[in-house]
Protein backbone atom coordinates (compact mmCIF):
# COMPACT_ATOMS: atom_id res chain seq x y z
CA UNK A 1 0.00 0.00 0.00
CA UNK A 2 2.73 2.27 1.10
CA UNK A 3 6.23 2.57 -0.50
CA UNK A 4 7.84 3.53 3.03
CA UNK A 5 8.46 0.88 5.52
CA UNK A 6 8.50 2.56 8.70
CA UNK A 7 4.79 3.88 8.44
CA UNK A 8 2.05 2.13 10.73
CA UNK A 9 -0.62 3.79 9.83
CA UNK A 10 -3.18 1.41 7.88
CA UNK A 11 -6.10 3.58 7.42
CA UNK A 12 -6.87 2.49 3.54
CA UNK A 13 -8.45 6.11 3.17
CA UNK A 14 -4.99 7.75 3.36
CA UNK A 15 -3.94 6.03 0.16
CA UNK A 16 -6.79 6.80 -1.41
CA UNK A 17 -6.61 10.68 -0.55
CA UNK A 18 -2.93 10.66 -1.50
CA UNK A 19 -3.94 9.15 -4.72
CA UNK A 20 -6.05 12.03 -5.58
CA UNK A 21 -3.73 14.29 -4.07
CA UNK A 22 -1.22 13.13 -6.51
CA UNK A 23 -3.81 13.89 -9.79
CA UNK A 24 -3.47 17.29 -9.04
CA UNK A 25 0.66 17.38 -8.78
CA UNK A 26 0.43 15.18 -12.00
CA UNK A 27 -1.72 18.02 -13.19
CA UNK A 28 0.28 20.56 -12.24
CA UNK A 29 3.05 19.33 -14.20
CA UNK A 30 0.92 19.12 -17.25
CA UNK A 31 0.59 22.80 -16.93
CA UNK A 32 4.67 23.54 -16.05
CA UNK A 33 3.99 24.13 -12.77
CA UNK A 34 6.37 22.69 -9.96
CA UNK A 35 4.09 19.09 -9.00
CA UNK A 36 2.76 19.37 -5.81
CA UNK A 37 -1.05 18.62 -5.26
CA UNK A 38 -3.37 18.28 -2.16
CA UNK A 39 -6.56 17.61 -1.18
CA UNK A 40 -8.97 18.85 2.48
CA UNK A 41 -10.36 16.47 3.47
CA UNK A 42 -13.28 16.58 6.11
CA UNK A 43 -13.94 14.39 8.71
CA UNK A 44 -12.08 11.40 6.71
CA UNK A 45 -14.95 11.48 4.69
CA UNK A 46 -15.43 14.01 2.00
CA UNK A 47 -12.89 15.81 -0.50
CA UNK A 48 -13.60 19.59 0.46
CA UNK A 49 -11.03 21.39 -1.60
CA UNK A 50 -8.12 20.44 -4.35
CA UNK A 51 -5.15 22.11 -5.20
CA UNK A 52 -1.98 22.86 -7.29
CA UNK A 53 0.96 24.87 -7.71
CA UNK A 54 -0.35 27.70 -9.32
CA UNK A 55 2.72 29.97 -9.27
CA UNK A 56 3.46 30.55 -12.84
CA UNK A 57 -0.28 31.41 -14.31
CA UNK A 58 -0.83 33.73 -11.55
CA UNK A 59 2.88 35.44 -11.89
CA UNK A 60 2.60 34.73 -7.85
CA UNK A 61 5.13 32.91 -6.18
CA UNK A 62 2.86 32.32 -3.21
CA UNK A 63 0.56 30.27 -4.92
CA UNK A 64 1.36 26.80 -3.76
CA UNK A 65 -0.93 23.97 -3.65
CA UNK A 66 -1.95 24.51 -0.06
CA UNK A 67 -3.06 27.83 -0.48
CA UNK A 68 -5.35 26.72 -3.75
CA UNK A 69 -6.70 24.13 -1.86
CA UNK A 70 -7.69 26.98 1.28
CA UNK A 71 -9.43 29.17 -1.46
CA UNK A 72 -11.21 25.83 -2.63
CA UNK A 73 -12.56 24.84 0.12
CA UNK A 74 -13.77 28.05 1.17
CA UNK A 75 -15.65 28.47 -1.85
CA UNK A 76 -17.03 24.45 -1.36
CA UNK A 77 -18.45 25.15 1.97
CA UNK A 78 -19.17 28.70 1.83
CA UNK A 79 -19.86 28.56 5.03
CA UNK A 80 -19.50 31.85 8.05
CA UNK A 81 -17.58 29.41 10.37
CA UNK A 82 -14.91 28.25 7.98
CA UNK A 83 -12.56 27.55 10.79
CA UNK A 84 -14.40 25.43 12.43
CA UNK A 85 -14.41 23.01 8.88
CA UNK A 86 -10.66 23.47 9.03
CA UNK A 87 -10.25 22.44 12.28
CA UNK A 88 -11.81 19.40 11.39
CA UNK A 89 -10.06 18.51 8.58
CA UNK A 90 -6.58 16.96 6.84
CA UNK A 91 -4.74 17.89 4.13
CA UNK A 92 -2.94 14.97 2.01
CA UNK A 93 -0.08 16.72 -0.06
CA UNK A 94 2.88 15.23 -2.10
CA UNK A 95 5.06 17.21 -0.96
CA UNK A 96 6.40 18.41 2.70
CA UNK A 97 4.80 22.17 2.80
CA UNK A 98 7.14 25.23 2.90
CA UNK A 99 7.59 27.30 5.80
CA UNK A 100 4.82 29.70 4.41
CA UNK A 101 2.05 26.95 4.19
CA UNK A 102 3.13 25.28 7.03
CA UNK A 103 2.54 28.95 9.26
CA UNK A 104 -0.82 29.08 7.12
CA UNK A 105 -1.98 25.73 8.09
CA UNK A 106 -1.27 25.96 11.38
CA UNK A 107 -3.12 29.04 11.43
CA UNK A 108 -5.89 28.32 10.31
CA UNK A 109 -6.51 25.01 11.96
CA UNK A 110 -5.72 22.25 10.32
CA UNK A 111 -6.13 18.83 12.12
CA UNK A 112 -3.16 17.32 10.71
CA UNK A 113 -1.25 17.02 7.58
CA UNK A 114 -0.10 13.67 5.62
CA UNK A 115 2.61 14.48 3.45
CA UNK A 116 4.61 12.31 0.64
CA UNK A 117 8.17 13.60 0.32
CA UNK A 118 10.54 16.14 2.24
CA UNK A 119 11.00 19.34 1.36
CA UNK A 120 15.22 19.78 1.85
CA UNK A 121 14.89 23.75 0.29
CA UNK A 122 11.84 25.21 1.98
CA UNK A 123 9.96 22.30 4.14
CA UNK A 124 8.10 24.17 7.52
CA UNK A 125 7.40 20.66 8.86
CA UNK A 126 10.66 19.52 9.92
CA UNK A 127 13.46 19.70 7.10
CA UNK A 128 13.99 23.07 7.68
CA UNK A 129 12.29 24.44 10.17
CA UNK A 130 10.01 23.25 12.73
CA UNK A 131 7.04 25.60 12.23
CA UNK A 132 4.50 23.28 12.88
CA UNK A 133 5.57 22.41 16.23
CA UNK A 134 7.59 25.14 17.37
CA UNK A 135 6.15 26.06 21.85
CA UNK A 136 6.96 29.43 20.38
CA UNK A 137 4.84 30.22 17.80
CA UNK A 138 1.52 28.96 20.04
CA UNK A 139 0.63 32.53 20.96
CA UNK A 140 0.89 34.12 17.37
CA UNK A 141 0.41 31.14 15.07
CA UNK A 142 -1.99 29.18 17.01
CA UNK A 143 -1.66 25.46 18.40
CA UNK A 144 0.93 22.72 17.22
CA UNK A 145 0.02 21.04 13.94
CA UNK A 146 0.15 16.98 13.90
CA UNK A 147 2.11 16.06 10.87
CA UNK A 148 2.76 12.66 9.24
CA UNK A 149 5.19 11.64 6.25
CA UNK A 150 6.66 9.49 4.15
CA UNK A 151 3.37 8.55 1.96
CA UNK A 152 4.27 7.44 -1.36
CA UNK A 153 7.49 9.63 -1.20
CA UNK A 154 9.50 8.18 -4.21
CA UNK A 155 6.53 8.82 -6.42
CA UNK A 156 6.37 12.05 -5.18
CA UNK A 157 10.45 12.91 -5.95
CA UNK A 158 10.14 11.32 -9.44
CA UNK A 159 7.49 13.73 -10.12
CA UNK A 160 9.27 16.44 -8.73
CA UNK A 161 12.66 15.10 -10.73
CA UNK A 162 10.79 15.00 -14.13
CA UNK A 163 10.27 18.73 -13.85
CA UNK A 164 13.52 19.73 -12.38
CA UNK A 165 15.33 17.59 -15.22
CA UNK A 166 13.73 19.76 -18.16
CA UNK A 167 14.24 22.74 -16.56
CA UNK A 168 17.53 22.24 -15.55
CA UNK A 169 19.48 18.74 -15.28
CA UNK A 170 22.44 20.34 -12.59
CA UNK A 171 19.25 20.77 -9.97
CA UNK A 172 19.48 19.45 -6.74
CA UNK A 173 17.36 17.11 -5.95
CA UNK A 174 15.26 16.68 -2.69
CA UNK A 175 15.94 13.50 -1.02
CA UNK A 176 13.30 10.50 0.20
CA UNK A 177 15.54 10.69 3.35
CA UNK A 178 13.70 10.06 6.46
CA UNK B 1 28.28 63.78 13.67
CA UNK B 2 24.71 65.00 14.73
CA UNK B 3 23.07 63.32 11.02
CA UNK B 4 24.52 60.04 11.91
CA UNK B 5 22.77 60.39 15.68
CA UNK B 6 19.55 61.29 14.06
CA UNK B 7 19.72 58.29 11.63
CA UNK B 8 21.13 55.76 14.79
CA UNK B 9 17.05 56.51 16.00
CA UNK B 10 15.58 56.85 12.59
CA UNK B 11 16.43 53.21 11.39
CA UNK B 12 18.27 49.91 12.63
CA UNK B 13 19.02 46.67 10.86
CA UNK B 14 18.11 43.11 11.89
CA UNK B 15 21.57 41.02 10.77
CA UNK B 16 21.70 37.48 10.81
CA UNK B 17 22.37 35.72 14.42
CA UNK B 18 25.45 35.78 13.09
CA UNK B 19 26.58 39.33 13.60
CA UNK B 20 25.46 39.50 17.15
CA UNK B 21 28.21 40.58 19.52
CA UNK B 22 28.47 37.91 22.27
CA UNK B 23 30.37 34.76 23.24
CA UNK B 24 27.64 32.06 20.62
CA UNK B 25 28.66 34.04 17.61
CA UNK B 26 32.27 33.49 18.21
CA UNK B 27 32.07 30.26 19.38
CA UNK B 28 34.64 29.48 21.85
CA UNK B 29 36.64 26.01 21.77
CA UNK B 30 39.53 24.39 23.69
CA UNK B 31 43.01 25.14 22.17
CA UNK B 32 46.51 24.18 23.91
CA UNK B 33 49.22 26.52 24.35
CA UNK B 34 52.44 26.45 25.40
CA UNK B 35 55.25 29.26 27.02
CA UNK B 36 58.37 29.84 25.10
CA UNK B 37 61.53 29.00 27.45
CA UNK B 38 62.67 32.64 25.85
CA UNK B 39 61.52 34.84 22.96
CA UNK B 40 64.71 34.14 21.17
CA UNK B 41 63.04 30.80 19.72
CA UNK B 42 59.98 32.52 18.48
CA UNK B 43 60.91 32.39 14.96
CA UNK B 44 62.27 29.27 15.09
CA UNK B 45 59.55 27.64 16.98
CA UNK B 46 56.95 29.30 14.52
CA UNK B 47 58.28 28.31 11.35
CA UNK B 48 58.04 24.63 12.54
CA UNK B 49 54.52 25.04 13.32
CA UNK B 50 53.36 26.39 10.01
CA UNK B 51 55.17 23.49 8.46
CA UNK B 52 54.20 20.59 10.57
CA UNK B 53 50.96 21.94 12.37
CA UNK B 54 49.54 24.53 10.46
CA UNK B 55 46.08 25.88 11.43
CA UNK B 56 44.48 25.27 8.65
CA UNK B 57 40.86 27.35 8.20
CA UNK B 58 41.18 29.18 10.80
CA UNK B 59 43.55 32.30 9.56
CA UNK B 60 41.85 34.60 11.42
CA UNK B 61 44.03 33.01 15.00
CA UNK B 62 47.58 34.36 15.55
CA UNK B 63 49.62 32.31 16.55
CA UNK B 64 51.67 33.83 19.23
CA UNK B 65 50.38 36.39 22.14
CA UNK B 66 52.52 38.11 25.07
CA UNK B 67 51.75 37.27 28.23
CA UNK B 68 52.92 38.83 31.70
CA UNK B 69 54.25 35.92 34.19
CA UNK B 70 55.87 36.25 37.60
CA UNK B 71 58.87 35.75 35.80
CA UNK B 72 58.73 38.84 33.16
CA UNK B 73 56.90 38.98 29.82
CA UNK B 74 57.05 35.96 27.88
CA UNK B 75 55.53 34.50 24.76
CA UNK B 76 52.83 32.30 24.31
CA UNK B 77 52.09 29.45 21.65
CA UNK B 78 49.12 28.31 20.47
CA UNK B 79 50.33 24.80 19.97
CA UNK B 80 46.32 23.01 19.08
CA UNK B 81 43.27 23.88 18.35
CA UNK B 82 40.33 21.15 19.47
CA UNK B 83 38.70 21.40 16.54
CA UNK B 84 41.56 20.49 14.52
CA UNK B 85 43.85 18.72 16.59
CA UNK B 86 41.42 16.24 18.71
CA UNK B 87 44.06 13.42 19.72
CA UNK B 88 46.38 15.92 20.68
CA UNK B 89 44.66 17.83 23.84
CA UNK B 90 46.32 15.92 26.49
CA UNK B 91 48.55 18.32 28.63
CA UNK B 92 50.89 15.28 29.37
CA UNK B 93 51.36 13.48 26.63
CA UNK B 94 51.40 16.57 24.20
CA UNK B 95 55.24 17.61 24.32
CA UNK B 96 56.11 14.17 23.55
CA UNK B 97 54.53 13.96 19.76
CA UNK B 98 56.37 13.34 17.18
CA UNK B 99 55.47 16.49 15.26
CA UNK B 100 56.69 18.52 18.74
CA UNK B 101 60.32 17.00 19.55
CA UNK B 102 61.85 19.20 17.22
CA UNK B 103 61.07 22.39 18.95
CA UNK B 104 60.28 20.71 22.62
CA UNK B 105 63.29 21.81 24.44
CA UNK B 106 62.38 25.56 23.57
CA UNK B 107 58.86 25.07 25.16
CA UNK B 108 57.05 24.57 28.82
CA UNK B 109 54.04 25.01 30.52
CA UNK B 110 51.31 23.41 28.48
CA UNK B 111 47.34 24.86 29.15
CA UNK B 112 44.49 24.53 27.69
CA UNK B 113 42.94 28.33 26.31
CA UNK B 114 39.37 29.50 25.16
CA UNK B 115 40.22 30.11 21.21
CA UNK B 116 37.64 32.15 19.62
CA UNK B 117 36.95 29.82 16.34
CA UNK B 118 34.76 31.87 13.75
CA UNK B 119 36.41 35.44 12.27
CA UNK B 120 35.22 38.23 13.95
CA UNK B 121 32.58 39.42 11.42
CA UNK B 122 32.40 43.05 13.50
CA UNK B 123 34.34 45.25 15.35
CA UNK B 124 32.47 44.47 18.66
CA UNK B 125 33.42 41.06 17.52
CA UNK B 126 36.49 41.30 17.45
CA UNK B 127 36.73 42.77 21.00
CA UNK B 128 34.98 40.24 22.36
CA UNK B 129 37.91 37.77 20.54
CA UNK B 130 40.63 39.57 22.05
CA UNK B 131 39.68 39.11 25.48
CA UNK B 132 40.73 35.36 25.05
CA UNK B 133 43.43 35.09 22.12
CA UNK B 134 44.60 37.63 19.59
CA UNK B 135 42.97 37.48 16.48
CA UNK B 136 43.08 39.60 12.93
CA UNK B 137 39.80 41.68 11.78
CA UNK B 138 39.00 42.44 7.85
CA UNK B 139 36.05 45.09 8.26
CA UNK B 140 33.52 44.46 5.66
CA UNK B 141 32.52 48.07 5.43
CA UNK B 142 29.16 47.36 4.29
CA UNK B 143 28.10 45.45 7.18
CA UNK B 144 30.28 48.18 9.30
CA UNK B 145 28.04 50.89 8.25
CA UNK B 146 24.74 48.85 8.55
CA UNK B 147 25.65 48.69 12.44
CA UNK B 148 26.14 52.12 12.38
CA UNK B 149 23.04 52.32 10.00
CA UNK B 150 24.82 54.69 8.47
CA UNK B 151 24.11 53.32 4.95
CA UNK B 152 21.72 55.61 4.15
CA UNK B 153 21.97 59.12 3.30
CA UNK B 154 19.96 61.78 4.62
CA UNK B 155 17.69 61.95 0.99
CA UNK B 156 17.66 57.89 1.07
CA UNK B 157 16.30 57.93 4.65
CA UNK B 158 13.85 60.83 3.31
CA UNK B 159 12.58 58.57 0.76
CA UNK B 160 12.38 55.61 3.18
CA UNK B 161 9.90 57.32 5.69
CA UNK B 162 7.74 59.24 2.73
CA UNK B 163 7.37 55.28 1.97
CA UNK B 164 6.67 54.33 5.22
CA UNK B 165 4.01 57.18 5.67
CA UNK B 166 2.41 55.61 2.55
CA UNK B 167 2.20 52.24 4.32
CA UNK B 168 0.75 53.77 7.88
CA UNK B 169 -1.83 55.96 5.34
CA UNK B 170 -2.91 52.56 4.33
CA UNK B 171 -3.24 51.09 7.40
CA UNK B 172 -5.73 53.93 8.38
CA UNK B 173 -7.73 53.45 5.15
CA UNK B 174 -7.73 49.94 6.34
CA UNK B 175 -9.21 50.76 9.72
CA UNK B 176 -11.84 52.94 8.46
CA UNK B 177 -13.45 49.53 6.98
CA UNK B 178 -12.60 47.66 10.06
CA UNK B 179 -11.05 49.02 13.20
CA UNK B 180 -8.92 45.55 13.74
CA UNK B 181 -6.83 46.54 10.70
CA UNK B 182 -2.91 47.42 12.04
CA UNK B 183 -1.10 46.55 8.93
CA UNK B 184 -0.33 48.78 5.85
CA UNK B 185 2.33 47.99 3.19
CA UNK B 186 3.68 49.51 0.02
CA UNK B 187 5.74 47.80 -2.36
CA UNK B 188 8.26 50.01 -4.41
CA UNK B 189 10.62 49.70 -7.38
CA UNK B 190 13.82 51.36 -6.21
CA UNK B 191 15.09 51.88 -9.16
CA UNK B 192 12.89 54.32 -10.36
CA UNK B 193 11.28 54.97 -6.58
CA UNK B 194 7.81 54.11 -8.41
CA UNK B 195 5.03 52.34 -6.25
CA UNK B 196 4.10 49.19 -7.72
CA UNK B 197 1.51 47.87 -4.73
CA UNK B 198 -0.40 49.40 -1.88
CA UNK B 199 -2.20 46.59 0.75
CA UNK B 200 -4.12 46.30 4.10
CA UNK B 201 -5.02 44.13 6.08
CA UNK B 202 -7.78 42.46 4.81
CA UNK B 203 -8.86 39.30 7.25
CA UNK B 204 -11.41 40.47 8.74
CA UNK B 205 -13.48 42.22 5.49
CA UNK B 206 -15.57 40.48 3.05
CA UNK B 207 -14.15 40.30 0.27
CA UNK B 208 -14.28 38.28 -3.29
CA UNK B 209 -12.47 34.72 -3.16
CA UNK B 210 -13.51 33.31 -6.43
CA UNK B 211 -16.67 33.41 -8.65
CA UNK B 212 -19.33 36.26 -7.13
CA UNK B 213 -18.61 34.12 -3.49
CA UNK B 214 -17.48 36.84 -0.87
CA UNK B 215 -15.82 36.08 2.54
CA UNK B 216 -13.60 37.38 5.07
CA UNK B 217 -10.07 35.34 4.16
CA UNK B 218 -7.84 34.35 7.09
CA UNK B 219 -5.00 34.26 4.84
CA UNK B 220 -5.43 37.93 3.64
CA UNK B 221 -2.45 39.63 5.40
CA UNK B 222 -1.48 42.88 4.24
CA UNK B 223 1.60 41.57 2.53
CA UNK B 224 -0.19 38.78 0.94
CA UNK B 225 -2.53 41.05 -0.70
CA UNK B 226 0.23 43.71 -1.63
CA UNK B 227 2.32 40.70 -3.76
CA UNK B 228 -0.80 39.61 -5.30
CA UNK B 229 -1.05 42.92 -6.87
CA UNK B 230 2.34 43.05 -7.71
CA UNK B 231 1.15 39.97 -9.28
CA UNK B 232 -1.68 41.86 -10.76
CA UNK B 233 0.71 44.90 -12.15
CA UNK B 234 2.05 41.91 -14.35
CA UNK B 235 -0.99 40.96 -15.52
CA UNK B 236 -1.55 38.05 -12.90
CA UNK B 237 -2.75 37.92 -10.00
CA UNK B 238 -5.70 35.63 -8.35
CA UNK B 239 -7.97 37.46 -6.16
CA UNK B 240 -10.25 40.52 -7.53
CA UNK B 241 -10.78 41.95 -4.11
CA UNK B 242 -13.94 43.53 -4.53
CA UNK B 243 -15.31 45.35 -3.63
CA UNK B 244 -12.19 47.14 -1.90
CA UNK B 245 -10.36 47.52 -4.72
CA UNK B 246 -11.33 50.31 -7.61
CA UNK B 247 -11.14 49.83 -11.16
CA UNK B 248 -8.84 52.71 -11.77
CA UNK B 249 -7.10 52.54 -8.26
CA UNK B 250 -5.16 55.41 -7.20
CA UNK B 251 -2.45 55.06 -5.11
CA UNK B 252 -4.06 57.02 -1.92
CA UNK B 253 -6.64 54.22 -2.23
CA UNK B 254 -5.51 51.59 -0.36
CA UNK B 255 -5.59 48.87 -2.15
CA UNK B 256 -3.57 49.70 -5.27
CA UNK B 257 -1.72 48.20 -7.82
CA UNK B 258 0.56 50.13 -10.81
CA UNK B 259 -1.44 49.54 -13.94
CA UNK B 260 0.89 51.47 -16.28
CA UNK B 261 4.05 48.86 -16.22
CA UNK B 262 4.51 46.80 -19.40
CA UNK B 263 4.63 43.26 -18.25
CA UNK B 264 8.07 43.21 -20.16
CA UNK B 265 9.45 46.31 -18.01
CA UNK B 266 10.69 43.88 -15.20
CA UNK B 267 12.57 40.43 -15.62
CA UNK B 268 10.76 38.90 -13.10
CA UNK B 269 11.06 35.17 -14.16
CA UNK B 270 14.18 33.36 -14.05
CA UNK B 271 14.54 30.87 -16.26
CA UNK B 272 17.58 28.92 -14.29
CA UNK B 273 14.59 27.36 -11.77
CA UNK B 274 11.23 28.03 -13.49
CA UNK B 275 8.69 30.22 -11.56
CA UNK B 276 7.89 33.43 -11.13
CA UNK B 277 9.90 36.07 -8.28
CA UNK B 278 7.65 38.66 -9.17
CA UNK B 279 9.60 40.90 -6.64
CA UNK B 280 12.87 40.40 -7.91
CA UNK B 281 14.56 43.98 -7.29
CA UNK B 282 11.14 45.88 -4.87
CA UNK B 283 11.50 47.14 -1.46
CA UNK B 284 8.74 46.56 0.59
CA UNK B 285 7.37 48.94 3.83
CA UNK B 286 5.29 47.24 6.48
CA UNK B 287 4.15 48.78 9.51
CA UNK B 288 4.44 46.04 11.79
CA UNK B 289 6.85 42.48 11.54
CA UNK B 290 5.47 40.25 9.15
CA UNK B 291 4.44 37.17 10.51
CA UNK B 292 6.54 33.65 9.28
CA UNK B 293 3.76 33.42 6.40
CA UNK B 294 4.26 36.46 5.24
CA UNK B 295 8.07 36.74 5.50
CA UNK B 296 8.28 33.53 3.90
CA UNK B 297 5.99 34.90 0.92
CA UNK B 298 8.34 38.03 0.18
CA UNK B 299 10.95 35.34 0.38
CA UNK B 300 9.62 33.44 -2.31
CA UNK B 301 8.75 36.34 -4.26
CA UNK B 302 12.77 37.14 -3.82
CA UNK B 303 12.04 40.96 -2.54
CA UNK B 304 15.43 42.95 -2.21
CA UNK B 305 14.90 44.72 1.01
CA UNK B 306 11.95 45.38 3.93
CA UNK B 307 11.60 47.94 6.21
CA UNK B 308 9.24 47.46 8.85
CA UNK B 309 8.15 49.61 11.72
CA UNK B 310 7.71 47.74 14.87
CA UNK B 311 8.45 44.64 15.98
CA UNK B 312 6.08 41.53 16.90
CA UNK B 313 6.11 38.15 18.97
CA UNK B 314 6.26 35.53 16.42
CA UNK B 315 7.36 37.84 13.56
CA UNK B 316 10.00 36.43 10.97
CA UNK B 317 12.22 39.27 10.24
CA UNK B 318 14.04 39.59 13.70
CA UNK B 319 11.20 38.57 16.50
CA UNK B 320 11.13 34.33 16.69
CA UNK B 321 12.70 33.93 13.27
CA UNK B 322 15.19 35.53 10.95
CA UNK B 323 13.98 34.49 7.67
CA UNK B 324 16.37 36.56 5.38
CA UNK B 325 19.46 35.97 6.83
CA UNK B 326 19.21 32.39 6.68
CA UNK B 327 22.24 30.18 4.57
CA UNK B 328 19.79 26.91 4.13
CA UNK B 329 17.13 29.27 2.32
CA UNK B 330 17.73 30.45 -1.29
CA UNK B 331 17.05 33.56 -1.21
CA UNK B 332 18.54 35.99 1.43
CA UNK B 333 17.65 40.52 2.01
CA UNK B 334 18.18 43.13 4.05
CA UNK B 335 15.36 44.05 6.56
CA UNK B 336 15.50 47.38 8.87
CA UNK B 337 13.16 48.13 11.67
CA UNK B 338 11.95 50.70 13.94
CA UNK B 339 11.38 53.11 10.48
CA UNK B 340 8.20 55.34 12.23
CA UNK B 341 8.18 53.47 15.00
CA UNK B 342 6.34 55.61 17.02
CA UNK B 343 3.48 56.24 14.12
CA UNK B 344 3.24 52.62 13.46
CA UNK B 345 3.05 51.99 17.19
CA UNK B 346 0.01 53.64 17.42
CA UNK B 347 -2.20 52.05 14.34
ZN1 LIG C 1 4.26 26.34 0.29
ZN1 LIG D 1 1.20 37.71 7.84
Amino acid sequence: MMDNGNICETSSNISNWMESAFKYAEEALEHGEVPVGCVIVHKDTKVIGTGRNKVNETKNATRHAEMVAIDDAMCNMKTDNILEVFSESALYVTVEPCIMCAASLRSIGIQTIYYGCKNERFGGCGSVLHIHTDEALTASTGQPLQCKSGYYSERAVKLLKSFYKQENPNVTLPSVRQ
Amino acid sequence: NPSTCIKDKRISCVLGDEYAANKDAVGLVKGLAVTLTSKKYASQVLKHLTEYLPLEGLQHLKRVRSVKTHDGDKLQVLMFVATLHEDFMDLNKTLNIKEIKPVKDFIMDPMFVAIPIKPPLTRDQFNICKQYWPVSFHEDKKISKLLLCSLFADDDMDRIEENMDLAIETARIGKKFDPRCDQGVVIVDPATNTIISTAFDMRNMECEIKDGYFARHPLNHAVMVAIDLVARSQGGGTYTYKPFLKSNSKINDGLYFNSTLPTSARNTSDTSDKGYYICTGLDVYVTKEPCIMCSMALLHSRVRCVFYGVSRPGGGLGSAFKLHARKDLNHRFEVFCNVLKSKCQVL
